[in-house]
């Protein structure tokens, strides 16, 4: 057991290399804290890291990253709260809750537009292999 | 053409309701069918006369080419062996269906959702059975036993199918409807429909394929929301409309071709 306090870990969740990546470095730096980096689609290996009590920050870019992260449904944000983890943005949202409105339709217009071809690109592939199968199993016997 | 004027005949009777019951209940009259603004009891009174004026169409048209109704509608019903055939039509209609739907389903396109209670929900999957082969029987005697068949004693099979196809997706448009983009999916349906029967000359086969269908949307209506976008999987009991779906039918097509149409014996 050693008494030498270690540097608090914090993660970062977002696309790397990024403008914010240097930035978030920065700050963190500053502070006397380790950022550890995590894509938004290792989102839940965040959520293992904090119910392993290794993180209790986690830093986003910006609101709308940590909106298209939450409405990911990769993270359940009812459990950080309850954990106590501290949520923090590199660009921290602007006060007026107009703007953050605006900021929050936007983030989730461009998750549902993202969501939409996902949807359409997978819904085309499988309807073919479905007609594919159904069309043959027919055929075949006829 | 007997047939087909007394299909005409039924959006004629169904707007001469309306009328009458605006009329009775001191509404403006309106050119649109829609029976939206009627007082709920007389809504019945208009679907009743709706359904009996169908009834009359397809029981006067035999009466009209000196034939009893039985008589004339049993010969598309021949002998044990061809009644295979509806269902393997409904098999094959249940088939793409549900394939489809696991597809849709696999890929965000469409959400499990029981949207009634589950009493109700249980009511509506029992009755589903016989009310899909109550609707395609009703459908498939008056727009195939009656004006496709007329329609094929007047014309060639190239003049009539097209004239059967239009007819039936028209029909579904008669009445004020929420949708209008769903017409080519009727006509893809309608080629489905009329081509089975043409080359079975029989109703075996598509009354299999309309009530297999009917079925797989009966039962999966209240269970299902579409999230997907509908010119890709098309809408509400619509699946059929979209892209997909219009596809999907062209190949079913096919494979009624595939399995049923007279092949040219090589001399």
């Amino acid at each position: 057991m050693s008494n030498v306090e270690q540097p608090e870990t914090v993660a970062f969740i977002g696309d790397a290399p990024s403008a914010a990546t240097a930035d978030v470095q920065a700050l963190l730096g500053a502070a006397g804290r380790r950022a550890r980096w995590f894509a938004p689609h290792d989102a839940d290996d965040v959520e293992r890291a904090i119910l392993n009590g290794a993180i209790r920050r986690v830093v986003f870019a910006d609101l709308p990253a940590f909106l298209e992260t939450l409405w990911s449904g990769r993270v359940a944000l009812d459990r950080w709260q309850a954990g106590g983890v501290q949520i923090e943005f590199v660009r921290p949202p602007p006060g007026a809750a107009g703007d953050q409105a605006a900021l929050i339709g936007a983030a989730w217009q461009s998750l549902r537009h993202r969501r939409r071809r996902r949807q359409i690109a997978a819904g085309l592939a499988l309807s073919a292999a479905a007609l594919a199968a159904a069309c043959a199993l027919l055929a075949l016997s006829a | 053409m007997r047939a087909l004027l007394l299909l005409l005949a039924i959006p004629a009777v169904m707007w001469l309701t309306q009328t009458a019951l605006l009329l009775g209940t001191r509404q403006p009259v309106r050119l649109r069918i829609s029976p939206t603004d009627l007082p709920r009891r007389w809504r019945g009174v208009n679907r009743v006369v709706t359904k009996a004026a169908l009834l009359a169409a397809v029981l006067l048209y035999p009466l009209l080419r000196g034939q009893m109704p039985l008589e004339y509608y049993s010969r598309f019903f021949p002998t044990a062996a061809q009644t295979w055939q509806a269902a393997y039509g409904a098999a094959a209609a249940i088939l793409y269906l549900t394939l489809l739907y696991l597809a849709w389903t696999l890929s965000g396109n469409v959400q499990f959702e029981i949207r009634s209670a589950p009493a109700r929900l249980l009511r509506r999957w029992a009755g589903a059975p016989l009310a899909a082969v109550l609707i395609a029987l009703a459908e498939e005697l008056l727009f195939r036993g009656m004006l496709l068949a007329d329609l094929l004693d007047s014309f060639r099979p190239a003049v009539a199918v097209p004239v059967g196809v239009v007819c039936f997706a028209a029909a579904h448009y008669v009445r004020s409807v929420k949708r209008h983009w769903t017409f080519a999916g009727h006509l893809a349906l309608g080629t489905l429909f009329c081509l089975a029967f043409l080359w079975t000359q029989a109703l075996w086969l598509p009354l299999g394929l309309h009530a297999g269908g009917v079925l797989v949307l009966l039962a999966v209506r209240p269970v299902i929301r579409y999230t997907g976008p509908a010119w890709l999987v098309g809408a509400s009991i619509y699946p059929y409309a979209g892209a997909v779906g219009v596809v999907a039918l062209l190949l079913l097509t096919a494979n009624i071709w595939f399995a049923y149409a007279p092949r040219i014996t090589p001399p």
